[in-house]
């Protein structure tokens, strides 16, 4: 689905990722666990078109993607959401859910201007699933609300939720978890496998280890810019380069 | 009705007037700014490039100058909106990625050439001689029905652009536009395609100042290389819009008035002063809008109203 092939991302004299090659396997979820620095959001920003890297190829599903644009990888079907949460802080929390939905003909001013019927079902559509969205979320009492007034962990489900308005073939999903209650961080964990087994391709940076041993396999491991280890999350827990990264090599 | 009266009642026209075209200009800025967040130092550059293209193609023939069109109104309006809609385009192809403090500067620099252009390019705009001879709709009626047909000729247009920002703002465009506005990184990581959306802000924006400075030129009957003066149009226009509120179409125009009826009636005080103190006093009248702007935006941060969440 994605592949990345000796990818390397300097930053000054910082190489935040290291010559670095892995796969997310098309119908998998995968995780993507690693200590602070180890490059796991770099690695997703330049997967995603945020990031020209320095070296390296970026592909989607066999397209080399990397010197494509953002939004036009996008547009192939590709969604991340954001470690840090970038709401549209003065949009209502329903628009900036609809605002990510897919298949808006009203962005072209003359739709909107001249086809205003066409426009009104499209958007009585996005409207309706933003409401369920939100009803899944428990985001509704602040449908009407700016983005930008909502706490750290709201931020982070309307992240999670602009990736669930519309269907993606692969999301990438940056510590979603962060700052959420651990019964809706359940929910979550299981909207996302059926996702998944309708066909949906994750990717998923988490620092919580039972939230990644529940859903994702494989496993991949980063450590200064590069895969330490990958495979099923019991084999990499046992690994002792992966100990070694977390812990420091004191013994 | 008596001299007096009448005296009152132009002055009322002149000042609605006027207003009513700075509503406009303030409608376009509001479009760049208010919901696309482009910062545009260089409104007088889009507008005397609307009010010079209206002069040219509305103006019977003057020898040793290009023109003598002798259009009607209409069509030099829509042709002024479109000619500054076209160099808003293209200033856009140029500096549209520029991070918003980049883009003012380069906006200030276009205005200026602009403003070079119409002062020493006599062929074109007559120089500092300017245009004369532009002619209104209803000045057949003399005043006051002239000055009320031209009035509704404003307020006409004003109408206009108001339906078309405000529906264009409500829109999945709009709705679009603001979220750039608010984060590019994430809208660009939604889909959206942000440098060209925002060259059409940045366009349309421009178009509807071009068309406000046609219709200055047309008030005035007479154009002159003033009209590319930034304190009449750049930096009065964004204290509208910044104290009628940033991002609210009823604001930007409400802001327009206002501060546009502070402006002119304070010229009645300076105007009446002995002449070495009317000189002076002139400069109090850009404190005194300072003065207003701190005001206002002490006692409302998002101007006197703000942008409103939408439903």
């Amino acid at each position: 689905m994605i592949r990345v092939d000796n990818l390397t991302m300097r930053f000054g004299g910082i190489r935040a990722i290291d010559d670095c090659s892995l796969n997310f396997a098309a119908g998998r979820i995968t995780g993507l666990i690693g200590p602070n620095g180890a490059g796991k959001s770099t690695l997703f920003d330049v997967v995603a078109g945020g990031l020209v890297p320095t070296a390296g190829t970026v592909r989607l599903e066999g397209e080399d993607v990397t010197r494509l644009p953002a939004f036009a990888r996008y547009r192939r079907g590709l969604h991340r959401t954001f470690q840090i949460a970038r709401e549209f802080a003065r949009l209502t929390v329903r628009e900036n859910l609809m605002v990510a939905a897919r298949g808006q003909s009203g962005e072209a001013l003359a739709a909107a201007l001249f086809k205003p019927g066409h426009v009104r079902e499209e958007e009585r559509a996005h409207r309706e699933r933003a409401c369920e969205v939100m009803d899944f979320l428990a985001l509704t009492p602040l449908a009407d609300a700016p983005a930008g007034t909502l706490s750290g962990g709201q931020k982070k489900l309307l992240e999670l939720g602009r990736a669930l308005m519309s269907p993606a073939r692969i999301i990438l999903l940056d510590e979603i978890g962060a700052g959420v209650n651990p019964t809706l961080l359940a929910q979550i964990a299981g909207h996302i496998r059926m996702l998944n087994e309708e066909g949906m391709t994750f990717a998923v940076i988490e620092h919580d280890m039972d939230f990644i041993a529940g859903l994702c396999d494989p496993v991949i491991v980063m450590a200064e810019g590069r895969v330490l280890v990958q495979g099923p999350m019991a084999e990499v827990r046992a690994d002792r380069a992966v100990v070694e990264a977390y812990f420091g090599s004191a013994a | 009705m008596t001299g007096e009266m009448q005296g009152y009642l132009l002055y009322a026209l002149s000042l609605l007037s006027l207003g009513g075209i700075y509503a406009i200009l303030a409608l376009g800025l509001n479009l760049q700014w208010g919901m696309a967040g482009l910062f545009n130092a260089g409104i007088a550059g889009f507008f005397a490039s609307g009010a010079y293209t209206a002069a040219i193609l509305g103006t019977p023939p003057v020898a040793g100058r290009l023109g003598g069109f002798d259009l009607p109104m209409p069509v030099t309006v829509a042709a002024a909106a479109l000619f500054s809609a076209a160099i808003g385009w293209a200033v856009g192809r140029l500096c549209i990625r520029l991070r918003t403090d980049y883009l003012a500067i380069a906006t200030i620099g276009i205005a200026e050439i602009l403003r070079l252009i119409v002062r020493n390019e006599g062929w074109l705009t007559g120089g500092s001689l300017g245009i004369s001879g532009i002619v209104r709709p209803f000045d057949g009626l003399g005043p006051p029905r002239a000055d009320i047909g031209y009035l509704a000729v404003v307020l006409g247009c004003l109408v206009l652009v108001y339906i078309f920002v405000e529906r264009a703002g409500r829109s999945p465009w709009g709705r679009t536009m603001r979220a750039i506005r608010d984060d590019e990184r994430a809208a660009a990581a939604l889909g959206k395609d942000v440098d060209a959306f925002r060259l059409q802000a940045f366009a349309l924006g421009s178009g509807i100042m071009g068309g406000a400075g046609a219709l200055t030129a047309y008030y005035f009957r007479f154009l002159s290389p003033d009209a590319t003066e930034p304190l009449l149009t750049t930096f009065l226009v964004w204290v509208m819009l910044i104290a009628g509120g940033s991002g609210n179409n009823r604001g930007a125009i409400l802001g327009a008035f206002l501060v546009w009826t502070l402006w002119s009636s304070t010229e009645l005080v300076t105007g009446r002063l002995p002449a070495d103190w009317a000189a002076n006093l002139a400069y109090l009248r850009v404190l005194l809008i300072g003065l207003l702007l701190q005001v206002v935006l002490q006692r409302f941060a998002g101007g006197i109203l703000p942008e409103r969440a939408r439903r």
